[in-house]
This record gives C-alpha cells, sequence and structure tokens, in this order.
C-alpha cells in the first residue's frame, strides 16, 4: 500500500501551508484535494478564456509573511505587492480611501472633517498597540482555560501577570475592542459619518455582524495584526501575491515537492480509516487506500468530522460539538470580465487606493440594515458590495488593457425567507448588482464581456465547503480563541483532536479569519512539536 | 427644610432604591444621611405612583426577582414590614392558540408539564441546567463587590483565581466561558424548538435593552438575569412596588436620615476638586462631607459635576455611552378580572409574558431600530391585584404591562403616535383575553422618553448603560469608576450603572456605602 508520513486533506491555503511546514522538516507529505485547482477558499478561477480572478473570495491569498516565514517564499519566485487598502463609495462626492503614506492618510480624512486627519494618528496608534497585545495569541494554540500542565499553567500565569501590568484604562480599551461595536468604538475617534462607514466596511467584508452588533469592534484590528506592511504611519497595506492565489500555491507546492512530496488533485477522500480511535491512513472515492501515519484536515471542522468518518467510531461529543459548529453563507459572489478598466465616479483614474478594492456598502446605517435583513433572510435589494480587480495588481490576469472584477456582495441569505433559492431570484440578485455597479461606475454594463454568479449553496456544492462559508465557522467570539472549534474542555478543542495523529488545520480553527493560512503553520508547528516530544520520550 | 447650608454626614442624590439602600446602610453606621429625590415620591424605578388616588400603580418595574437576601437581612427589611404579597411565581408564555405554558422554575415539574404537551420537556431540562450552572459560577462573581482591587497584582491575582481556578466547578465555568459571548438567538437555534420557549428566553435575555437576539452576549445577560435571582424568586412586595421605598424611607428616618421629595439636583457642590454638597435647582444648598450619586454615571459625572473636574478622556468616553432601552410601560385599572382564555386564576396572577416566538422577539427589535411600532409587541404583563387586593378599590383590579423593543424616537413623534401604540399593545393583549378593554377605566402610558423624563431612567434602559461579561472584571460602568468611588474625591456612584448592574437588587447601594464606610475608616475621606 501507498505510504507517506503525513497526507494533508484539501489544499486550501492553510493545508499547502502547513504541507510546506511539514515538509520542510523532513516529513514526506502528500496532499489531497478533491477539486481541480488547488487554493481552497481563495482558489481562482477563469471566468473567461483569458480571465482569471478570485473565484469565491473577493480577494483570493492575502500574505502574512509571519505565517511563510522560514519558508522562503521569496526564493521560491513569489513576487509580493504592497498595495493601498481600498476605497469607500457612498457618492461621486463622497468617497474616502486608505492610503499606505500618513501623510497622504491624514489629509484624505482631514478632507472630509477636519479633525479627522489627527484622530487617524491616534486610531492608528491605539489599534498598533492592541495587536501588539493580541498577536502572540495568534502564533500558537490559544491557551485553554481548563487545559492542564506546566506549559498551560505558564501561559495562564503569563496572561494573568500581563493582564495585572495593563493600567486600568488601557484594560478597558484592551477589552473594549472585544466587547464592543465597530460603530462605538468609531465615535470614540471619528466625527465624519463618510470616514465611519469607509473603515466599517472595510472590516465588513463577508461578515455576519453589522457596524452596531456588539462585540464586533475587533474587525477593526484585522489590517494591523498582518505584519510587515506597515512602514509608514498610514493605513496598514495589503501584501498581495501577483498573479494571485495560484502564485503563492505554487510555491508552496513547489517547497512540497522539493521535499519529497506530492500535491495529487482530483482525488477526493471519502473516509478516514481509524484504528482504536487512532489514524491509519485514507480511503479515496476511487477506492484507493494510502496510508499515513499523520493526517491532517484542511477541510472545514464540519465537514471533518462529519464527512470523513464513520459517526460510530467517534466520541460522541465531538460528532455533536461538529454539528453544534455554526457556518452561515452570508455572502454571494459575481465575478466579472470586462474589456477595459471602468471609471468610477468621482474618483480619479489614478488613485492608488484602487489597487486594494471598492466598497459601496452605503453608510453605518444602512450597512445595519443591511445586515438586519439578512438575518431575516431576506435577499438585498439594495445589495452591499466589496469590489476588488485583481488585475490591477497584476495585469496578466486578463488580456492586455482588459480587467477582471471580483465583487463580493455581502449579507446575502443562505435560504431565502420564502423558500430555496430559484434561478428566478439568483436573476434579481444579480440585476441588483449589476444596477448598483452601473450607477457607481457608469457604462459598465457595456464592458462586460462575461459573468457568473455564485450564491452560498452553489460554493457549498462546487467546493465542498459547508454553507459556502468562507469564514469556515462564524466569526464570533463565541467560536474564537478557545472556543473554535469548539468550546475549550470540549474534545477537538485547537489543532489535536480526540483522535491520535489526526489534526485540524482549516480556517475553522484558531485564529481563523483572523489571519489567513496562520492555522495552517500553526498545526504544523503543533504536530512537529508532538514529535519531537514522543522523540524525547 | 429650610436655611441655606445644612450638615449632613452624607448626601444621597435620588432616591431610588440603591440610593435608599445606601442611605439606610449609611444611617445603619451612625451617619446622619440627607436623601434628595427630584420626584414627588421616593423609590425610583420601583416606586409605586397613583393612578386617581385609588390604584397604586408599579410605575416602571413591576416583579421583584433579585432583590438581595443579604440586603433584606442586613437591613432587617422584615422586621420594618417589608413583605412578598406572593413569591415563587410562575411565568406563563401565552400561545396564540391556547397552549399556554406554565414554568414554575422546578425542573421536574417543568420537563413533566412540557413534555406532556409535546413541547420540548427534555430539550429545557438540559437548557435550563446549562443556565444554571453558568449562573451559579456567576452569581458570587456579582453578589460581592467588583474585582477591583487596590494593587495590580492583587487585581491580576484576582482576575487569574476567577477566571481559571480549578477548584471553581469546571462544568459551570466552561459552561459560562462558552455562553458568554453567544446570542441568544444562537443558543435557542442549539437547544430548543418550542417556538414558545425561543420566545420567552428570548425576551428575557433581551427586557431592558435595545439589542436584538441575535447580537452577541445576549445569552450572557440572561445568565445575568438567572444569577442574580434572589431565593423567593419572582415576587410581588405588599403594598405594591412602592412598599420597598416606604420601607426603606422609613428605617432611613428611625436612624436620623432625611428624604426630601420634590428636591433635584442642579449640581455637585464643589471645593476645589473635592465634592462638598449640592446645590437644588431651587437653590438650596445643603453640604456633606460625603456625596452619593444614584443617578446615571452619565448624568452624574457630566451633568451634576461637570466635565472639567475629569479627565477628558473619561468625559469623552461617558458622553459617547449610548442611550440604551426600549421599554415602554402602561398600567390599566379595570374594574373587573378580564378572562384570559386558558388560564387558571392562580395563572393569570404570575408573570406572563406575550412574546409567541424568537422570530417575533428578533422583528421586534428590528422595528424598534429603525424607529417603527411594533405591529405585534412583545410584553410582560403583572396583575399585582391578584395578590394585594387592597391596591385597587374592591373587585378592581391593575394590569401592569411592560412593553419590549419600542423605539427611542418613534417615525412621526411619540406625540403622534402614543395613542396609535397603546391600541396596539390593547389589542394584542385582547388576542388573549378578549374581553380586556370591557374594563378598562383608565390607564397611563409611558414611552422610553417618558421613562427618561419622569424618573429619569435613560431611555428606559434601567441598568444604567450595557451590560457584557467584561463589567465582572470590575470595569463597570468605566474603569475609573468601577471602585463606587470616582475621581472626584468624596463623589462615590450607587446607582444600577455600578457593578453589578439593574434589576431591584439593591447591591449598587449597599456596596457604595460599604466602600463609604471602609474609606472612612482607612482615615481618609476618600
Amino acid at each position: 500500500m501507498e505510504r507517506h508520513d503525513a497526507i494533508v486533506i484539501g489544499a486550501g491555503l492553510n493545508g499547502l501551508t502547513a504541507a510546506a511546514h511539514l515538509a520542510r522538516a523532513g516529513l514526506k507529505v502528500l496532499v489531497l484535494d478533491r477539486n481541480g485547482r488547488a487554493g481552497g477558499t481563495a482558489a481562482m478561477r477563469v471566468i473567461a478564456p483569458g480571465f482569471t480572478g478570485p473565484a469565491w473570495s473577493l480577494r483570493g491569498a492575502v500574505i502574512d509573511p509571519e505565517t511563510y516565514a522560514g519558508l522562503g517564499l521569496a526564493e521560491a519566485g513569489l513576487r509580493v505587492r504592497a498595495v493601498d487598502a481600498g476605497i469607500g463609495w457612498l457618492g461621486p462626492d463622497e468617497w474616502t480611501a486608505s492610503l499606505g503614506s500618513g501623510t497622504a492618510q491624514r489629509a484624505e480624512f482631514a478632507r472630509h472633517a477636519r479633525e479627522d486627519g489627527d484622530a487617524w494618528r491616534r486610531y492608528r496608534r491605539d489599534m498598533l498597540r492592541l495587536a501588539d497585545a493580541v498577536s502572540p495569541s495568534l502564533a500558537m494554540a490559544s491557551p485553554q482555560p481548563g487545559e492542564a500542565g506546566l506549559a498551560a499553567f505558564g501561559r495562564r500565569l503569563g496572561f494573568a501577570s500581563e493582564l495585572a501590568a495593563w493600567p486600568r484604562n488601557d484594560m478597558a480599551a484592551k477589552l473594549d475592542i472585544w466587547t464592543e461595536s465597530i460603530a462605538t468604538i468609531l465615535d470614540r475617534y471619528f466625527t465624519s459619518p463618510l470616514v465611519k462607514a469607509h473603515l466599517a466596511g472595510a472590516a465588513l467584508a463577508g461578515a455576519t455582524v453589522g457596524p452596531s452588533s456588539p462585540m464586533s469592534a475587533w474587525r477593526l484590528l484585522v489590517p494591523f495584526l498582518r505584519t510587515g506592511a506597515d512602514a509608514t504611519e498610514g493605513s496598514p497595506r495589503l501584501l498581495l501575491p501577483v498573479g494571485g492565489t495560484d502564485a503563492l500555491v505554487k510555491c508552496l507546492a513547489g517547497i512540497v515537492e522539493g521535499a519529497g512530496g506530492e500535491l495529487r488533485m482530483e482525488a477526493e477522500v471519502t473516509d478516514v480509516k481509524l484504528r482504536d480511535r487512532q489514524v491509519r491512513g485514507v480511503l479515496l472515492a476511487d477506492g484507493q487506500e494510502i496510508a499515513a501515519s499523520v493526517i491532517v484536515s484542511d477541510l472545514d471542522f464540519k465537514r471533518t468530522i462529519l464527512g470523513l468518518f464513520q459517526w460510530k467510531d467517534l466520541p460522541g461529543d465531538l460528532v455533536e460539538a461538529a454539528g453544534r459548529f455554526r457556518m452561515k453563507g452570508a455572502t454571494a459572489k459575481l465575478n466579472l470580465a470586462l474589456d477595459r478598466l471602468p471609471r468610477i465616479a468621482g474618483v480619479p483614474r489614478d488613485c492608488p487606493a484602487l489597487a486594494g478594492g471598492l466598497r459601496l456598502m452605503g453608510g453605518l446605517a444602512e450597512q445595519d440594515k443591511a445586515h438586519a435583513r439578512w438575518h431575516m433572510n431576506v435577499v438585498p435589494e439594495d445589495p452591499s458590495l466589496s469590489v476588488f480587480l485583481p488585475s490591477i495588481v497584476d495585469p496578466a490576469l486578463a488580456p492586455p488593457g482588459k480587467h477582471v472584477m471580483s465583487v463580493l456582495v455581502n449579507w446575502v441569505p443562505e435560504t431565502p425567507h420564502d423558500g430555496p433559492w430559484t434561478d428566478e431570484k439568483k436573476d434579481c440578485l444579480t440585476a441588483a448588482v449589476l444596477e448598483k455597479l452601473e450607477a457607481v461606475m457608469p457604462g459598465l454594463r457595456e464592458i462586460v464581456r462575461a459573468q457568473e454568479t455564485w450564491l452560498p449553496h452553489e460554493v457549498e456544492n462546487e467546493t465542498g465547503l459547508t454553507s459556502g462559508d468562507l469564514d469556515q465557522g462564524e466569526m464570533t467570539l463565541d467560536q474564537m480563541f478557545f472556543n473554535r472549534p469548539t468550546p475549550f474542555g470540549a474534545p477537538g478543542g485547537g489543532y489535536a483532536t480526540p483522535l491520535r495523529n489526526f489534526y485540524l488545520c482549516s480556517q475553522s480553527t484558531h485564529p481563523g479569519a483572523l489571519l489567513p493560512a496562520r492555522a495552517g503553520a500553526n498545526t504544523a508547528a503543533a504536530i512537529l512539536a508532538s514529535m519531537k516530544r514522543r522523540q524525547g520520550a | 427644610m429650610t436655611g441655606d447650608r445644612q450638615a449632613y454626614d452624607a448626601i444621597v442624590i435620588g432616591g431610588g432604591h440603591n440610593g435608599l439602600v445606601a442611605a439606610a446602610y449609611l444611617g445603619r453606621a451612625g451617619k446622619r444621611v440627607l436623601v434628595l429625590e427630584a420626584g414627588g415620591i421616593v423609590g425610583g424605578g420601583a416606586l409605586a405612583a397613583e393612578l386617581q388616588h385609588k390604584y397604586t400603580l408599579p410605575a416602571v418595574s413591576h416583579l421583584m426577582d433579585g432583590l438581595s437576601d443579604s440586603v433584606v437581612k442586613d437591613l432587617k427589611l422584615a422586621r420594618h414590614g417589608f413583605a412578598y404579597a406572593a413569591s415563587g411565581l410562575p411565568t406563563v408564555a401565552l400561545d396564540p392558540d391556547g397552549r399556554h405554558l406554565v414554568l414554575t422554575g422546578k425542573a421536574k415539574d417543568d420537563e413533566a408539564f412540557l413534555s406532556a404537551r409535546g413541547q420540548d420537556g427534555a430539550k429545557w431540562t438540559g437548557f435550563a441546567r446549562k443556565l444554571e450552572n453558568s449562573a451559579a459560577w456567576l452569581s458570587p462573581l456579582l453578589n460581592r463587590p467588583p474585582l477591583v482591587a487596590a494593587s495590580s497584582a492583587a487585581r491580576g491575582k484576582l482576575m487569574a483565581r476567577a477566571m481559571f481556578a480549578e477548584a471553581s466547578g469546571e462544568r459551570a465555568r466552561e459552561a459560562f466561558l462558552s455562553l458568554a459571548a453567544k446570542s441568544i438567538s444562537d443558543w435557542v437555534h442549539e437547544e430548543l424548538e418550542a417556538p414558545l420557549l425561543g420566545g420567552l428566553v428570548a425576551f428575557d435575555a433581551t427586557l431592558g435593552s435595545t439589542d436584538a437576539p441575535y447580537d452577541a452576549g445576549t445569552a450572557f445577560r440572561l445568565i445575568y438575569r438567572h444569577a442574580l435571582k434572589a431565593k423567593s424568586g419572582v415576587a410581588i412586595p405588599r403594598g405594591g412596588m412602592g412598599a420597598l421605598a416606604e420601607t426603606l424611607v422609613a428605617l432611613i428616618e428611625g436612624q436620623r436620615g432625611e428624604v426630601w421629595a420634590e428636591a433635584r439636583a442642579s449640581r455637585i457642590l464643589m471645593d476645589g476638586a473635592t465634592a462638598c454638597g449640592v446645590v437644588l435647582d431651587n437653590g438650596i444648598e445643603v453640604s456633606a462631607p460625603v456625596v452619593l450619586s444614584g443617578a446615571a454615571p452619565r448624568e452624574t459625572l457630566l451633568r451634576l459635576v461637570g466635565a472639567r473636574y475629569l479627565e477628558a478622556d473619561l468625559a469623552d468616553r461617558l458622553s459617547l455611552g449610548k442611550a440604551g432601552g426600549a421599554t415602554a410601560k402602561i398600567n390599566l385599572a379595570l374594574d373587573g378580572m378580564p378572562g384570559f382564555r386558558g388560564l387558571t386564576p392562580e395563572q393569570v396572577g404570575g408573570r406572563i409574558v406575550i412574546a409567541p416566538s424568537l422570530d417575533e422577539v428578533e422583528e421586534s427589535a428590528l422595528s424598534a431600530r429603525a424607529g417603527a411600532l411594533p405591529l405585534d409587541p412583545v410584553m410582560e404583563i403583572v396583575m399585582p391585584t391578584c395578590h394585594d387586593a387592597e391596591l385597587a378599590p374592591s373587585g378592581h383590579h391593575i394590569m401592569s404591562i411592560l412593553v419590549h423593543q419600542v423605539p427611542y424616537e418613534v417615525e412621526g413623534g411619540w406625540d403622534a403616535r402614543r395613542e396609535e401604540f397603546v391600541q396596539r399593545a390593547i389589542r394584542t393583549v385582547c388576542r388573549y383575553a378578549p374581553d380586556a378593554t370591557d374594563y378598562i377605566l383608565a390607564g397611563e402610558v409611558l414611552t422610553p422618553p417618558d421613562l427618561e423624563t419622569k424618573y429619569g431612567i435613560r431611555g428606559g434602559d434601567w441598568h444604567q448603560g450595557g451590560l457584557n461579561p467584561f463589567d465582572l472584571l470590575g470595569l463597570r460602568p468605566e474603569p475609573e469608576l468601577a471602585g463606587y468611588a470616582t475621581p472626584v474625591s468624596g463623589l462615590y456612584l450607587c446607582g444600577a450603572g455600578c457593578h453589578p448592574g439593574g434589576g431591584v437588587t439593591g447591591l449598587p447601594g449597599k456596596f457604595a456605602a460599604e466602600t463609604v464606610l471602609e474609606a472612612e475608616s482607612r482615615g481618609g475621606r476618600a
């Protein structure tokens, strides 16, 4: 029988990152994926001949340098571009931008409210401090309050002494970011409704909360968590791989293959073989069995537990925990192939922030309304859009002079309140999105050469991702940190599972969508640490 | 109340139950205390108003379920005449089709009742057990002063113990930590199927706030509510909701203290950076070395003290605090007992909740946020006259209705919509008690803005500010204010804005008084 040191199920970015780290450490790794193209939720797709863009996600891969530290991606040929983080558009005279230059950023916000220029400086300083405070916990399994053992005790002690060392005001600020709403925190700094709507909109792409939802404020921190993009006092820039997800996949696959490993596409795992709750290998859809001593799943938590095992072989509470894990479809996706770069009303053609995308989400009240309608499973009539043009970052993704537009439609119900999606409802949604785009980019309809719309359940059918939930599990505090994917103390908490040598590495684990692919790097670290302990013992 | 200046040991602003409890504790310690109440009668959110002088109506709150057993004992309230007319009242969730649910809070009975109706019997028991476990873990944290210690090291130790101690009941802590950040909607979807139970739980978890059931942290609010539950359960005081205030006033006056009604504080008198008295809006000044305020923190520090005495940062945070609350109150005087279809007289005397499903509570929350009147308002109904006939003329009754998820600012303005609102609420009641309108003699309605003007309860938010799990770490209402003392020397907070929050518990008042006494015994004024 074919045999490997480790099998990674799913060639998403977490899976590939885990595989690359394991391969670098000397393991013979096999990555299996049922789909034709690697990249998981960040995967790319040919939209029309010559046009390629992120298939399901807004931007595809975004780079966090620390996640790939030690892998030598640059040596492996990856080129990365830092781009300004996008434009928030409410009207031709009402738009603002996130700019990487501090001077430009202050001037840009001051254009809308004089005091907001200085407010940016304070906001950025505070957010960076908060990001520093939370960063260490993103690089490892979250400290589990119920966990025993010396290491856990040390972590807990460190956490407690850190809490004690905070001045009381500072502590409040640190906790507020986890308890307050986006709107409350922004109100503390900014006065311009436009600036607030812009920053909130950036934080809410793909979210299941609205700007006034309690415990939503941490989303504002996310851009500040990615390191290495912050040379000036401006907005954190986005680090995007030139060539998109495919370029990153190629590098990671190259590292795996360079170390004797293999990436096998269109190979669907149907079962993980167990003996006495210890993994033995996997069974493929074509009947082939492959043995491995370690198995890592990059499928979402629900699909992993409920789909890859015979339930009777699992501890009952693990099955129950997977059943409870909340995954919610909240976005639809439009992909457009365009004959040229559209003109955005009121925005100069060369505005550098456009490379980071465009947000058409309205003011805070409209965002709240869109979110509320989603809760009532109402198909949006005035869709809330996050737009990205990957061909600005890499012109090679479209024929010369032409462009690809990636549109994430926020707050789209998985199942409408009046019954399942039909072609008619889908067409209505598409029409509403195009109408909104046309209003912002006059003449857009004439330059659309090809278009496609993906609803949450269609993303699920195509990729296997439960509910088409791009976050692979709702990112709310009860499913974050030590609660991700299951509350601590319950089996499966963290990356290891109650099944010996079976690990989870998808975005369903900590830190989830906080940092791209970090879960994969953390899982590899957990596996290697456990192997080292066993060798030592 | 004559003379421009009178000397007291302490002045308490606000004759709400927390202010009165604080005054009583100080009086018990031998202090001469003056309580200033802006309204005509004391009692704050828990007072009794008189409609046409014949009906003793509960003003805002109409039930007690959390008056701290320690406060009752310390102040010997029973000996001073405070008693419940009824306690351990059942909760009745009304069903549009008449299949009402009656819950006593006793696990076995409730399970049997629900199972007999095919309504989630075992599931409810599981849900209730998780709720009780979490509440049991939380309760000790609420029933003692907040975890604010003098030194940061001590604070760290306390936090570490609270959050991580191995011995503090593993399952309970687990249940609490995983539930604390959840929304009540998610929790209900995980555990319950019966629409009535979902509606009831969502109603209880959001009552008194503007939170929608799908907002994160609403599960915590339910746990919090249960953690503060007193032994007596849901109860109605003999003599009406004002009885507690009356007992406390008698107690305070018996301790040489004074309670002035219609005495609205216009500002706190400052001597340099120290509070030294209160100026009333009629110009009278009263002085004391210690001032306690039961008013909301924002009102106290920004209006009564003034931002210039505060650090800019604190003043900013206070001024940004959202107006919370989405509660309205309707009191009806009835000349007979309306017939609630399918309820026994005993059940009519319980806590009646109209919230047929989780969806309806969510829908109401959404309309409230959009400034619309709910089509079918969700509400809690209490008929105190079922237990205490003296509250109304013989044979007459009082129906007290707390309508939940009512917008603070309504489309078209409250003046234009008030009548429509009352009609909608009464129409909803009539769906279950069709003859209710036949008995209505008189009534009063208090919209969320009315509750603010009349009782100083901002937007009907009796917690005086949001509640979240981190408040337990001693950060309520703001970290600088969490220990009842304020940055203004001599000034203390004693209202629901402080740990452990709103509801008729008496605990903020008690802890504030204890803080004052302790500061004095340490030799400083504060």
